[in-house]
């Protein structure tokens, strides 16, 4: 909400320079964003009268004016099509430096001589977009600095009220604010009744009481429709308006100042006799005062005439029976109404305006009746009403609400020892009248503006704020034998695990949106549930809540190798969405680049999928221990023979668990991506990890004995993979072999066709002795023996 | 024969003292070294013609023998560290090694600015014993507002755009979802933290639709405003730095009242208010909302308001990092441009 400090001033007397006031407004809660000045600037415009127009020779947009300012005469050429002769006018002249940065020079245009500039509000910072120039009306004396005839110096204030101070809505609501945050005394301006010397009136027929609980109304006729006063007008813009006649901007410049919002009806547009109130009927139209036909439904609430809708009750008028130049007769409308069904209302036909707003935030109820009188006397001073007909009201005067108080409340909240009373000029400007109970309690009367004060803890926010949060002192506590967890869960320890582990690989941390398009998930034969699907998605991109990281992943992979970077290690460690459960913690990695960075003593070798399995297979079996073993898997975006599925046991013999997949991108991929490296990717469902934490690490003695290593050079047919041979190792190779590694894998001659060659390199030991040369061949032979039966291995020669 | 040997024995140093003379490399220093002291050397020819000693006599050559053969080997010993240092003094002598070159490149990674930002926020209230709880991202009305005390129809709705599913759940809006879970199971004292994702439907210069928060909550037995200012005060010097001022600012939140925004001194003038676009000469910077938890909240939760009172907080991490780290555009965070993520 705009405020204007000159129209703030009128209700509450303050000399505080403008930033102090808007530091003081933002720590009582009412934040103000912006502030500007105007009328800087302005000390070179003056007011003048254009004394003839003649077209420019040279230009037919432009004219040529005779200007007189004072005892002066000016030759100005100006573009303004509404310039005219007679016109009084704002002239800038030379040597003014406009707020918009503009400096007036005399020059020549087209030829032609320019003493100055006829300026438009724009121009001189008043409003925001000016079509023409200024023309002020002939009442404005001539040869005056404009700055001092229409007192245009001000400082306007952009306040954010929060959605539970809708007084603050207001001229008057702030000024109470401004009041008690000074100590000053804030006293309501009184409205007296206006009255009647006509008996011309409606009826009111309200059929829906539960919403609007108060309505008066009132007839003026004889009205003279027009352009309201200059001041009016000027302070409307200041605010954000558009001054539109003088009836309209009165109810305007009345709603920004007691924030009761108000309507006025050509009541020769009405039928009948009465005013309803009443819901619509489904399917009715109603063109509203934006031009727009609505199709109502039965939930909003109108106001209308025995045959039609007239408005939008609490939101807009209807374009029918808005007051226009040719209006003569009025009904006023001044009226409280719920907020939900409004906000409903105007929510549904995206409709917010300066009165929803308003009454959505409530509106005082007492309001109504007061300020319908205050917008009489004003349009009858301001548009010669001949008739002024009886108001006509509908509904009570609100009660006022007592609330009681303990002090020892305030400091059970606050930590503070305070009194009310000590705060007294500054409760009683906000309108809380207090005092103290004979059960000690304070009593507070609150105001019916104040429908925000509903319980003692909304008072004892109104006692912190005024206070000042900033005195409130700060207090510790010492930790005591209170019963707080302190313990990490499993979710934390995994996450920092793998990121410990990630990181001394070299891998980046990647975070992609949690939606994505069905189309990329589909490019990897990936389908949503239905039910992973947004409503109201921001665009077909982000529509899915994502099933797997790694297809956002690998996107990330092509856009940073487009960029140029080729050695990419990227990980995400993120949740996912449905199918099973509605959100999973997954894993995702992807590698592709060289090994290492360049160095000028190495040759880059090339990572693929074993370089991603290797390090998938520590981070993995360091956290759950057992065997990992590798399963059939045929995913069509990747390498038909550089894929598995990824499959856990405790040990041999327990039971599958399938923890994801691991692979190679398939070549089609890579040309299509446009990317020359291997790339690997990797998905990890991290649900069982999280529940499966390795048992607790416990320490094992240091062997004093040493080790005798030997290696194992086998021969064997190609088919046999190399897990069937490592089994054999596990289960066969003795107590004895407490380690052993690929040393060499070897194809081509001497071996003979589909054959190869694995060398082993074997470690034995024992925690307590020296093994003999003896034991270690024994267990070596065994194991051959094994091998031989198994996998049909021979020694190689 | 006694006499013999012996004189042979003298004559053995001489002999190996000539031998060594010529010796030229390490490898004829082995064959001078087989020459006297191998199994059919020199010395060994001595020891086996003692056998035709007298028992009296054995013993005075043995001495002698075993005197020689010490001296033997430690001139021997001698004689090849001399050639070996020789092999060292010339191995070193032509290195060229050039410590201008450069070294092998290691590279290292990090955690995502924002996780390590997350992390540095974790663990600053890790220490002041709060605990790290984790909710749903996807959740219900219930949860995400009407149990913070937002009914349906409320204009505080209005700040914060919500995604919906299908189904008609939600992605939620705050972790401030976290503090009703934990409080509708667990009893006070509760003292925790909720970071998580979060999302709104509002995609701008300074709005992403999906971002970070982390909640705070502390509900006990007397706990009051002046809890809820010490412990964000200790935070906030620890996170910003300890020169870093900060002021309470009174606001609205629907959970909670009194309710603040806390704004600390702007981390990049200094408070000095001239020309800067991040306080847009302010001095001060919004950081995050915090209050004492409404009475209507621990109403839902089945907490008795007249027991137990409390405070919440929460705070932007897409802002805390970007004011921490100097980051001038809310998207970087998650474009996962490399030139960005390697760069913290
Ligand atoms: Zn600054």
């Amino acid at each position: 909400m705009l405020i204007s400090l000159n129209w703030l001033k009128q209700f509450v007397d303050f000399d505080l320079p403008s930033d102090d006031l808007a530091e003081r407004l933002s720590l009582a809660g009412l934040e103000v964003e912006a502030s500007k000045t105007l009328g800087q600037g302005l000390d070179q415009v003056f007011t003048a009268t254009v004394l003839e127009k003649k077209s420019h020779p040279d230009a037919d947009r432009l004219s040529l004016c005779q200007v007189r300012c004072g005892q002066e005469t000016l030759s100005i050429v100006c573009g303004a099509k509404n310039v005219e002769a007679g016109a009084r006018v704002a002239l800038a002249r030379v040597g003014a430096k406009l707020p918009n940065g503009l400096k007036i020079k005399e020059s020549k245009i087209r030829g032609e001589l320019s003493q100055g500039m006829l300026a438009s509000l724009s121009e001189l910072g008043l409003e925001e977009k000016s079509e023409g120039i200024w023309i002020l009306p002939p009442s404005i004396e001539e040869g005056k600095a404009i700055i001092e005839v229409l007192a245009l110096q001000d400082e306007i204030l952009e306040v954010n009220v929060t959605p539970n101070r809708g007084d603050c809505l207001s001229i008057q609501g702030l000024a109470r604010e401004v009041a008690a945050i000074l100590s000053k005394p804030f006293s309501a301006p009184v409205f007296p009744s206006y009255p009647p010397n006509s008996s011309a009136s409606l009826e009111i027929d309200n059929q829906a009481p539960e919403i609007c609980d108060r309505y008066f109304c009132r007839v003026l006729k004889g009205v003279k429709v027009g352009p309201s006063p200059l001041e009016v007008q000027l302070k409307l813009k200041a605010c954000g308006l558009r001054p539109i006649n003088n009836v309209v901007d009165t109810t305007n410049e009345l709603m920004l100042e007691t924030g009761q919002p108000l309507h006025a009806f050509d009541l020769d547009q009405l039928e009948g006799s009465k005013v309803l109130i009443r819901f619509a009927q489904t399917g009715e139209k109603l063109k509203t005062l934006d031009g727009i036909e609505r199709q109502l439904k039965s939930q909003d609430l109108v106001i209308a005439d025995q045959t039609k809708a007239l408005a939008l009750a609490g939101i807009m008028g209807g374009e029918e029976s808005s007051v226009t130049e040719s209006t003569v007769n009025l009904l006023l409308e001044s009226a409280h109404f719920a907020p939900i069904p409004i906000r409903r209302s105007a929510k549904r036909l995206a409709l917010q305006t300066d009165s929803s707003y308003r009454f959505e935030r409530q509106v005082d109820p007492a309001a109504t009746c007061w300020v319908l009188e205050e917008l009489s006397r004003r349009l009858i001073e301001r548009a010669s009403v001949q008739e002024v007909g009886p108001v006509v009201a509908y509904g009570e005067a609100p009660q006022t609400n007592l609330l009681s108080l303990k002090e020892s409340e305030i400091e059970r909240y606050l930590g503070l020892k305070i009194s009310p009373k000590s705060l007294e000029p500054k409760l009683k400007a906000l309108g809380l009248e207090f005092s103290l109970s004979s059960t000690g309690e304070w009593q507070f009367k609150i105001p019916s503006f104040r429908s925000d004060l509903t319980r003692p803890i909304d008072l004892i926010e109104e006692i912190a704020r005024l206070y000042g949060y900033d005195k409130i002192e700060e207090a510790f506590i010492q930790l005591s034998s209170q019963d707080l967890n302190l313990k990490l869960s499993n979710l934390e320890k995994l996450q920092s695990y793998l990121r410990e582990q990630f990181k001394a690989q070299a891998y980046d941390e990647c975070l992609h949106y949690s939606f994505c398009s069905k189309k990329l998930l589909e490019a990897y034969g990936l389908t949503a549930d239905a039910s992973a699907f947004l409503s109201n998605p921001l665009s077909e991109n982000w529509e899915v809540m994502r099933p797997a990281l790694f297809p956002q992943l690998l996107g990330s992979v092509v856009q940073n190798s487009r960029r140029g970077q080729e050695r990419l290690r990227l990980y995400e460690l993120r949740s996912v969405y449905g199918p099973t459960t509605e959100e999973n913690l997954h894993l995702s990695l992807a590698l592709s680049g060289p090994r290492s960075l360049s160095h000028f003593r190495e040759k880059p070798q090339m990572t693929d999928l074993l370089d991603l399995k290797g390090f998938l297979e520590e981070i993995l079996l360091g956290w759950l221990g057992g065997l990992l073993s590798y399963g059939e898997l045929r995913l069509s975006f990747l390498h038909p023979k550089r894929q598995s599925s990824l499959i856990w046991r405790a040990h041999s013999g327990a039971p599958a668990q399938t923890l994801g997949f691991l692979g190679q991108l398939h070549p089609q991929w890579l040309l299509e991506k446009n990317i020359e490296n291997p790339v690997s990717v990797a998905e990890i469902d991290l649900a069982f990890l999280l529940g499966s934490c390795k048992s607790k690490r416990v320490f094992k003695p240091l062997s004093d004995y040493p080790q005798v290593r030997r290696d194992l050079n086998l021969v064997l047919d190609q088919k046999v993979s190399q897990s069937e041979v490592a089994q054999v190792l596990v289960k066969k190779g003795g107590s004895l072999l407490q380690s052993w590694y690929l040393k060499d894998l070897y194809r081509g001659s001497p071996l003979q066709e589909g054959q190869k060659a694995l060398t082993y390199h074997l470690t034995y030991g024992s925690d307590q002795r020296s093994l003999t040369d003896e034991e270690v061949n024994q267990a070596r032979e065994s194991l051959l023996e094994a091998l031989k039966s198994a996998c049909g291995a021979r020694l190689r020669d | 024969m006694k006499e013999s040997l012996l004189q042979a024995l003298d004559g053995l140093e001489t002999q190996l003292e000539e031998a060594l003379a010529q010796a030229q490399s390490e490898s004829d220093l082995l064959q001078i070294k087989g020459r006297f002291l191998g199994k059919k050397g020199e010395l060994a020819q001595v020891l086996s013609a003692m056998g035709r000693l007298s028992a009296e006599e054995r013993p005075q050559v043995g001495v002698k023998a075993n005197q020689v053969k010490e001296a033997l080997c430690s001139r021997l010993q001698s004689s090849l560290q001399g050639f070996q240092q020789k092999v060292l003094d010339q191995a070193l002598a032509s290195d060229h090694f050039d410590i201008t070159l450069p070294g092998v490149p290691v590279e290292f990674s990090s955690m995502h600015p924002l996780i390590q930002v997350l992390e540095e926020i974790n663990t600053l209230f890790r220490r002041l014993g709060f605990e790290v709880r984790y909710g749903p991202e996807i959740e219900d009305e219930y949860h995400n507002f009407e149990a913070l005390n937002i009914p349906e129809d409320h204009p505080a709705r209005d700040e914060q755009d919500t995604f919906y599913l299908k189904t008609g759940r939600l992605l939620r809006t705050h972790t401030s979802t976290v503090q009703i879970r934990v409080m509708e199971t667990e009893k006070p004292p509760i003292k925790m933290i909720a970071p998580g994702t979060v999302y709104r439907s509002d995609h701008d210069l300074t709005h992403s639709p999906m971002f970070h928060q982390v909640e705070g909550l502390w509900v006990d037995r007397g706990i009051h405003f002046g809890h809820l200012k010490g412990v964000l005060k200790l935070f906030v010097k620890s996170f910003f730095g300890s020169e870093t001022n900060l002021r309470f600012r009174a606001s609205y939140f629907p959970f909670t009242e009194p309710s603040a925004e806390l704004d600390v001194s702007c981390v990049f003038c200094h408070a000095k208010k001239s020309a800067c676009p991040v306080c847009k000469d302010t001095g001060w910077l919004e950081v995050l909302g915090c209050g004492m938890v409404d009475p209507n909240v621990f109403e839902k939760v089945g907490l008795d308001p007249q027991v137990y009172s409390g405070f919440a907080f929460g705070m932007g991490v897409e802002r805390m990092a970007m004011l921490k780290l100097g980051i001038p555009d809310l998207r970087l965070f998650f474009e996962n441009d490399l030139r960005f993520l390697k760069q913290f």
